[in-house]
């Protein structure tokens, strides 16, 4: 499933910061991992990535360090700073609010209800 | 995660090796010390700035990736247009993640693919990189747009305001002169004092000139044997000679000389007190002369006639041009007429003394007609003349006029009056009307905007100057007026101007009661402001000349209660208890003292004779006279005399004391009040 660009542009730095929030990762950990635990739905290309990535720095959410893994690859490694976990918490929040709204509205109901209905209807 | 973003190639060559220093040998002391700075972090950066690129290619090429890739990462890079070593951060970043890439199976591709349109990709790397530099970059950078920005909207404006002054030419179209001039068509030779006021100008200038030449040297024979008195060396130092003939004392070694020259002019005297009784000067208006005049053989008092103004209005000087020759011989006249007043009554030929007077205000009331400032400020000087002659002469010769002849003065006194009512504008108001028609466009509308004429024109008037006291101010001050204001702008404050004076004159004598003139302050702020505009140019301290009006005024009333009250004893044999006594059978109202409101005074000497004031700067009444102790030590005029003739100095820069700013110590040590009558 692709996601509107608008819509990527606001989830996608949180959830950029919630992989973060767990542990330091580099930016070819971050493509897969936003691919695979959001299956797909939120998978990003460097494209997108480090531009995103290099946003975030520069407002001191995350910071990055270049390092040596155990492979010798020089990476570059992000993690989340406290205004970061900070900022995060507050994301999350709006996102618990918004998806709550949109509950409410059913537009977060069964997806089969709301195909069965023609994609505009709300469930009898 | 601490310490600094440090990419770990940094410190690499292309070889991905530390470069070595030099050995120590190779090094010898202070070289040594230098090396080691210039190996810092700090020291190498631009070193490896100037390899940047050379870097971005051998960092690729080690990278050995798939063509398609580094084809990508080498499009993205090259086109973030960051500094160097941003763009080695982002290109080690991506070169990185497609090794990742690669290695987790990915095909190339794909890889390439995924790396996105490299002009796009590159415009959000850029983006986002800059964000993350420091403050004082964003600072530079913003002051660097508000600068630039600014210096654009200036070079634009300026640019289209320049382009202005050459997109557009002046159209002049009204012939003011010919305007100034229509009133004087209708009359008759014998009606104008010109040509003859020349002849009479000539005629005692001649005199003058050979009589002033005798005292002269005779005033240096007196000096150089030193036989002059304390008295006669004041006399000389204060009345050098012909220059003040209508005011010299009597006392002076030169008197009779000028005297005796009065009567050898009687000739030209009569021929000027009729030339006076005249209603017009009648010498056309016009900015155009005989280029060609010989002056060394004219004689002295010569008045060149214009040549006739051409009806091409584009050809036309300016109206500002115009000369006005007629004043100063008139004036001229004035004294001579003045003086001879005075022997007149020496002779106790009362007809003469009052032929003189009435001379003397037909002259101011020729030029009033003029309509001009400078001519009304003139017609003020000679109606002086002759209210401080007939003041003197009933002064020192008390029963000399008759009462149908102070009756007859004090009518023409009331009717010269009404010339200082109010200051005419009309040829100032055309003067400005002129400057603005043939230094702005004309776009038929009253508007238009200034022209490259316009600004050697206004250059002419006043120069374009900085002041270092008010740098800002008047540069902007000048630079708003030439650039910004247009023709309507301009017309609109002169209207403003003129209201102004018009206000000041309707508030009458209330400036003399504090009350600020707000033309005076108006002009004041033009000058230190806004200052370089057509309006301020051609209206410069009108303030001053409606105080010099009211003074005017207020000294003709003080003669007409004087002449009142000497008819009033020649009916009664008493001087007036008051002013109020005279009206209405000798004085239609009771004129005003200006520094109260209330009605001018009047007493009696000790010698019984006669004085008519008002109580002054300090706002007493002294009962008419001057204390002579206060008095300031700048007036040499009065030192030596009889004390009393102390209270006679109100003449002596009497706008000065009468208006001048509160808290000037040469205005504040007056003590005394403002004697009218006997004037000095």
């Amino acid at each position: 499933m692709k996601i509107e660009r608008e819509l990527m542009r606001g989830a996608g730095p949180t959830a950029v910061m919630r992989l973060l929030s767990r542990r330091e990762m580099y930016g070819y950990e971050l493509v897969e991992a936003l691919s695979k635990e959001t299956g797909g739905v939120l998978a990003m290309g460097q494209s997108t990535l480090y531009p995103m990535l290099y946003n975030l720095e520069a407002k001191g959410l995350i910071e990055a360090e270049w390092r040596s893994a155990e492979s010798g690859r020089d990476r570059k490694y992000y993690a989340l700073t406290g205004k970061g976990t900070k900022k995060l918490a507050e994301d999350t929040e709006s996102w618990r609010a918004l998806v709550g709204a949109l509950a409410s509205l059913g537009v977060l109901g069964p997806a089969s209800v709301v195909a069965g209905n023609g994609g505009g209807g709300v469930p009898a | 995660m601490s310490g600094a973003n440090k990419n770990p190639r940094a410190d690499r060559d292309d070889r991905g090796e530390i470069e070595p220093g030099p050995s120590a040998d190779a090094l010898a002391g202070g070289a040594q010390k230098v090396w080691a700075v210039l190996n810092t972090e700090i020291g190498r950066t631009p070193q490896r700035d100037r390899r940047g690129h050379r870097s971005l290619k051998a960092m690729l090429d080690e990278a050995e990736l798939p063509g398609e890739v580094g084809s990508a990462i080498r499009a993205i890079v090259s086109r973030t247009r960051l500094w160097r070593g941003e763009k080695m951060d982002v290109a080690q970043e991506l070169i990185a993640h497609a090794r990742d890439g690669l290695d987790a199976g990915t095909e190339p591709a794909d890889l390439a693919e995924a790396m996105g349109e490299p002009k796009k990709v590159a415009r959000l790397i850029r983006r986002a990189m800059k964000r993350k530099r420091h403050w004082t970059w964003h600072t530079r950078a913003w002051l660097f747009r508000v600068v630039a920005g600014t210096a654009g909207v200036v070079v634009v404006v300026a640019g289209v305001m320049t382009a202005r002054f050459f997109l557009g030419d002046p159209d002049p179209k009204r012939n003011f002169i010919a305007e100034m001039n229509a009133p004087f068509l209708g009359y008759s030779e014998d009606e104008r004092s010109w040509p003859g006021l020349r002849d009479v100008n000539v005629a005692v200038s001649a005199a003058a000139e050979t009589v002033e030449r005798d005292m002269e040297r005779r005033a240096n024979e007196r000096r150089v044997s030193e036989t002059l008195t304390d008295e006669e060396r004041s006399l000389e130092f204060d009345q050098p000679g012909i220059s003040i003939r209508d005011s010299i004392d009597k006392r002076h070694p030169d008197y009779e000389t000028m005297v005796s020259m009065v009567r050898d002019l009687q000739p030209t005297l009569e021929r000027s007190r009729k030339l006076a009784s005249r209603p017009i000067v009648g010498m056309p208006y016009s900015t155009r002369w005989p280029a060609d005049t010989d002056w060394e053989s004219m004689p002295a008092g010569w008045i060149e006639a214009p040549l006739p103004e051409t009806d091409d209005v584009a050809e036309q000087d300016m109206l500002i041009g115009v000369m006005l020759p007629w004043l100063g011989p008139v004036r001229n006249q004035c004294r001579w007429l003045a003086l001879d007043a005075r022997v007149a009554a020496d002779d106790r030929d009362a007809a003469r003394v009052v032929a003189n007077v009435a001379a003397m205000l037909g002259y101011a009331e020729q030029i009033d007609k003029d309509q001009i400032l400078i001519s009304n400020l003139v017609s003020l000087a000679c109606t002086e003349l002759a209210r401080v002659t007939l003041g003197r002469v009933m002064h020192e010769h008390p029963g000399l006029l008759e009462r149908d002849q102070l009756v007859g003065l004090a009518h023409r006194f009331g009717r010269v009056r009404g010339l200082f009512d109010e200051i005419p504008l009309e040829w100032e108001t055309n003067m400005f009307e002129d400057v603005l028609q043939r230094a702005y466009t004309d776009d038929g509308h009253g508007d238009g905007h200034l022209t490259n004429e316009g600004i050697s024109i206004l250059s002419t008037l006043s120069s374009i100057s900085f002041s270092a006291e008010e740098p800002i101010s008047s540069t902007v001050g000048a630079a708003n007026t030439l650039f910004l204001s247009s023709r309507a702008e301009q017309r609109r404050v002169y209207t403003h101007a003129v209201a102004l004076l018009r206000t000041d004159e309707s508030a009458g004598y209330e400036m003399f009661r504090g009350r600020e003139l707000e033309s005076d302050t108006w002009a004041d702020e033009r000058r230190h402001g806004d200052g370089f505009d057509p309006a301020s140019l051609l209206l410069p301290a009108l303030g001053k000349a409606v105080a010099t009006q009211a003074i005017g005024r207020t000294r003709i009333n003080g003669t007409l209660v004087a002449i009142g009250a000497t008819i009033f004893r020649m009916d009664t044999g008493a001087w007036p208890a008051s002013v109020s006594e005279l009206t209405p059978a000798y004085l239609p109202d009771v004129p005003e003292d200006p520094f109260t409101g209330g009605p001018m005074r009047l007493g009696v000497n000790g010698d019984g004779s006669l004085v008519v004031y008002c109580v002054g700067r300090d706002g007493d009444d002294d009962g008419g006279l001057m204390d002579p102790s206060k008095e300031s030590a700048s007036r040499p005029k009065a030192n030596g005399l009889d004390p009393r003739e102390a209270r006679y100095f109100e003449q002596y820069d009497a706008v000065g004391w009468l208006s001048g700013p509160a808290g000037d110590p040469f205005v504040e040590a007056i003590d005394g009040d403002w004697v009218l009558f006997p004037p000095r």
